[in-house]
């Protein structure tokens, strides 16, 4: 499988699959809206300096970013764990979102372009 | 023996891979999933208590849900006496030991951390209903 995908492991959904092309669809669907609802849920925390609703969505994604390397999504969310806890929902936040914004729109476009 | 495998969990991602992990196993395994505790407490309203003496069940369970989490569920089930003896393994991405503790004092059977490697979770999942297949079938 080609390398060109920098935001997520897709060998090791293919590793998983073993060529049912029907169950690598559902899982890229699953990760696809696991990755939506992640965004959806921090993003309104964010926004409404909810802590217990940001803990809720890194809970939440927790298995996914680890069970197939949504590297560069895991950093930014535990960059953006140790800003809160240092500055709360002050300086940096904005920046923050941005970055993760960016970051799990990339593993979105990543997960379309593979299929 | 048919076991019937509940899963309540409302991350599709892992009711997938917890799916593929049992499909190779030898066991006869009914497999039932819910995204919710909502629905799988209202699956089993219909039942009638002779149900879970005839049948054999093994629920494994999320803890952290919207609306009803794990432990409000685990609650509702041991609430019921012919479901004393189901075995509930409560299955969170959660590592903390206030967590496992309060599963256990609840009635659960086990509490298990969700591996973040594929191999390991699905491995700790086979071994898991394996076990308590086993037991069952005692």
């Amino acid at each position: 499988m080609s390398k060109q995908f920098k935001n997520i492991d897709f060998n090791k959904i293919e590793e998983m699959v073993e060529d049912d092309v029907d169950f690598r669809n559902q899982l890229l669907d699953a990760i696809t809206v696991a990755v939506e609802e992640l965004r959806n849920t921090y993003v309104r925390g964010i926004e409404e300096k909810s802590l217990p609703t940001i803990k809720q969505a890194r809970h939440k994604i927790k298995p996914t970013l680890g069970l197939f390397d949504l590297e560069k999504l895991a950093v930014i969310i535990g960059n953006g764990k140790r800003l809160l806890l240092e500055n709360g929902f002050g300086d940096g936040i904005d920046r923050h979102k941005e970055e993760f914004l960016d970051a799990a729109n990339e593993v979105l476009e990543e997960v379309k372009q593979y299929r | 023996m048919c076991i019937n495998l509940v899963i309540v969990d409302d991350s599709d991602v892992d009711i997938l891979i917890i799916q593929d992990a049992i499909s190779d196993l030898s066991a006869s395994i009914n497999f039932n999933s819910f995204s919710n505790p909502e629905e799988f407490l209202k699956f089993i309203g219909g039942f009638h208590p002779e149900m879970f003496r005839i049948e054999k069940f093994i629920i494994i369970s999320d803890i952290n849900m919207p609306r009803i989490n794990g432990f409000e569920m685990l609650d509702k089930i041991r609430a019921r006496p012919e479901m004393a003896l189901v075995p509930v393994i409560m299955f969170s991405s959660s590592s903390s030991q206030e967590d496992a503790l309060k599963s256990i004092a609840r009635g659960a059977n086990a509490f298990l951390s969700k591996p973040l490697q594929i191999e390991a979770y699905q491995r700790l999942i086979r071994t898991t209903i394996e076990f308590w297949t086993h037991h069952l079938q005692g």
